[in-house]
């Protein structure tokens, strides 16, 4: 059975930080070191011991009153534990570290009008946890 | 929460221009106004529906000429634009003349709320 992406959770410990439109959840990467040599015949690479999880940002409705929290967290600089939990059928969780690195009021335009929208970029710092 | 067809009722009702629901009745007096709801577009967040809206809302603007029509529907549209109590945008214009000879003006306003 297909699970669709609707129900995701982001939350600063068990906080939710705010009622979430989008969100684009970090990617889990390691760099690739080029290891070619005269021998190679064609490019080889092995994956740095050292994982990274990626920035990424969560847009939220700004009218629901999150952004206070946020700003503190921007301006404080302090890392924190967020959880992120899919809406899959086993609950896959996401627990790491991360500090708000931005926050982004979106494009109000008049010809175009949408909600009002914070973007809110996040800088995950440490290792990840995934139960 | 606050119903959002009582403030258009408010916004539009004037005593040039009585608003009527969905339907004119046969012995409203002409100019008239008629308002009627067409989609109701709540705004998502991953926790399920917020209090925000997007409503697509119909008003008809009734009379006797096409000149006293376009009058009405300017008068309207002042009206929604003028209103403090939510936010319309004129998405929609359309005109017609019907069987007895009645000139209408529809108008579609997007309104952007928090009201049901």
């Amino acid at each position: 059975m297909a699970d669709d992406n609707f129900g995701i959770t982001l939350k600063k410990g068990a906080t939710s930080i705010g009622v979430i439109k989008n969100v684009d959840p970090p990617g889990l990467m390691k760099e690739a070191i080029e290891v070619t040599s005269h021998a190679s015949t064609a490019k080889e690479f092995i994956t740095s011991p050292v994982p990274e999880l990626e920035e990424f940002v969560a847009t939220i409705y700004l009218a629901e009153g999150a952004y206070g929290t946020l700003k503190t967290d921007f301006d404080s600089g302090t890392p924190a534990t967020y959880n992120i939990v899919f809406p899959d059928a086993g609950s896959i969780a996401y627990a790491f570290s991360a500090i708000v690195r931005g926050l982004k009021v979106n494009t109000s335009d008049a010809t175009s009008v949408d909600a009002l929208l914070l973007d809110v970029t996040f800088r995950p710092t440490g290792a990840l946890t995934v139960s | 929460m606050a119903d959002l067809e009582t403030d258009v009722v408010t916004a539009l009702n004037t005593t040039a221009y009585k608003a009527y629901f969905a339907q004119k009745p046969q012995s409203a007096a002409l100019p008239c106004l008629v308002y009627q709801r067409i989609t109701t577009g709540l705004q998502y967040g991953h926790a399920g529906a917020t209090d925000l809206s997007v409503i697509r809302m119909q008003i008809t603007a009734h009379a006797a000429t096409y000149a006293a029509a376009k009058t009405a529907a300017s008068a309207t549209r002042a009206k929604m634009a003028s209103t403090t109590s939510f936010k319309s945008f004129l998405d929609d214009q359309t005109e017609y003349i019907d069987e007895n000879g009645i000139n209408s003006i529809v108008h579609d306003y997007l309104i952007w709320t928090k009201k049901e």
